[in-house]
């Protein structure tokens, strides 16, 4: 289904349009489900979530109309997000989190400058292939597991702050290499 | 007189890499859950990071592909049916008027908390008698664009109530029919100072029935200029026969 499609399928569930959520749906649920049984592991807690994740597009598909991106990375970061929701209120995190980041001579681009959601920059496959490779295979399981900091680096047996200065690290290069 | 050094750090004794990089963990979803609320909050109340993270999003969105799809078991589109639409249509049932006000505050209150106590709001009560000795009185609460017009004749009992557009908003309210497949096809604008019946177009009267999606709009002052819903949808929901 072409991604316009798919947008007008959103903005008709946002007028309550009930076929069009049974459409929408159809063609998206396996991939939902996916996304939850990958990140929960289990059959059952993923169907229930899946339940909660169309709930909240039903409930949230008016903010897609005002909004925009592709309406394949709203639905996915709706699943995502509750499913990582899920799991880390389940296995909570003892993140003593240093917010004051060490990574000094790092440089970055201004943010409010260069922001831009069109897909204008370098792909993040090549900015991918720049990283370490152990490093660019952590930010991935990281993102499509739902894996911690603390299980990547049990994973990898390399202690915990290693693995974090290693995605730090990796996300900074990414957008360096993004904005080039 | 001091002068701030332009590359001064954020108020916060952030730098922007430390945002990018908060953004981009939040996105990876290596956080715990009380880091993510957190963030969430955040990004609720700052655009600019608000954006960091949406642009995060939008470039690991290609790491979904890694997701091989999975069909889940059909009881589950059926229990959200259930969830979403069963309990929802008892309560239209049950309170009628106050699920259509539900509608209208959902539109300007985040929560349903906070909705709660706007209903009190709707203290604006103007009654003023009119030439039809009509009593008309206008609810609204505040920064809403929308306001209800009740109408009461004395005479034969009859209460009426129209919605309407602020008319310091310079909108009009436009009714909708929404087709199962299709584009919505406008069955009417609301004028204000009318009873708020609408003439239904003789040809598409038949298609107002059972399981019809109506949809109210906020449009231009006149109507939507360009034949489709163009303002933000502030309530809808499926025709049924009493």
């Amino acid at each position: 289904m072409q991604n316009s499609e798919m947008a007008g399928l959103i903005n008709r569930v946002a007028i309550g349009d009930r076929q069009a959520f049974t459409d929408l749906y159809r063609v998206t649920s396996p991939k939902l489900f996916a996304i939850c049984l990958r990140i929960l592991k289990d059959r059952g807690e993923a169907e229930e979530a899946l339940q909660e994740v169309y709930i909240k597009v039903w409930q949230k598909a008016k903010s897609f109309a005002i909004g925009s991106g592709m309406p394949t990375t709203w639905l996915a970061t709706i699943a995502r997000n509750h499913a990582i929701d899920i799991i880390r209120a389940r296995k909570p995190v003892n993140d003593d989190i240093d917010e004051v980041f060490d990574l000094a001579d790092e440089t970055m681009p201004n943010p409010e400058q260069s922001v831009a959601m069109a897909d204008d920059g370098r792909r993040i496959d090549a900015c991918m292939g720049e990283l370490d490779q152990v490093h660019a295979q952590s930010v991935r399981r990281a993102y499509v597991e739902g894996l911690t900091y603390a299980e990547l680096a049990d994973d990898l047996r390399v202690p915990l702050n290693t693995v974090r200065t290693w995605l730090r690290r990796s996300l900074l290069k990414l957008r360096e290499c993004m904005q080039r | 007189m001091t002068t701030e050094p332009l590359d001064r750090n954020p108020p916060d004794g952030g730098r922007p890499e430390n945002d990018e990089i908060l953004a981009g963990e939040y996105v990876l979803g290596v956080l715990s859950l009380e880091a993510r609320h957190r963030i969430e909050a955040r990004m609720a109340s700052d655009q600019s990071f608000a954006r960091l993270v949406a642009r995060w999003q939008s470039n690991m969105a290609s790491f979904n592909g890694d997701y091989q799809e999975q069909q889940p078991s059909t009881a589950v589109f059926q229990a959200i049916e259930r969830r979403l639409f069963t309990e929802n249509r008892r309560v239209e049932v049950k309170q009628g008027l106050w699920d259509a006000v539900g509608f209208w505050r959902g539109l300007s209150f985040a929560t349903s908390a906070i909705a709660a106590v706007a209903l009190l709001y709707i203290a604006t009560v103007q009654l003023r008698p009119t030439t039809t000795n009509n009593i008309v009185a206008e609810l609204s609460a505040p920064n809403d664009p929308v306001a209800l017009r009740v109408s009461f004749n004395p005479a034969d009992g009859r209460l009426r109530i129209i919605p309407i557009a602020d008319q310091s908003t310079e909108k009009s309210l436009q009714l909708w029919l929404v087709p199962q497949s299709g584009n919505p096809t406008s069955l009417g604008v609301f004028e204000p100072g009318t009873d708020g019946e609408l003439l239904i177009p003789a040809k598409l009267r038949s298609r107002i029935g059972q399981g019809a999606t109506l949809a109210v709009s906020v449009e231009p002052l006149g109507g939507s200029p360009t034949g489709l819903p163009t303002g933000p949808v502030i309530a809808s929901g499926s025709a049924r026969n009493l």
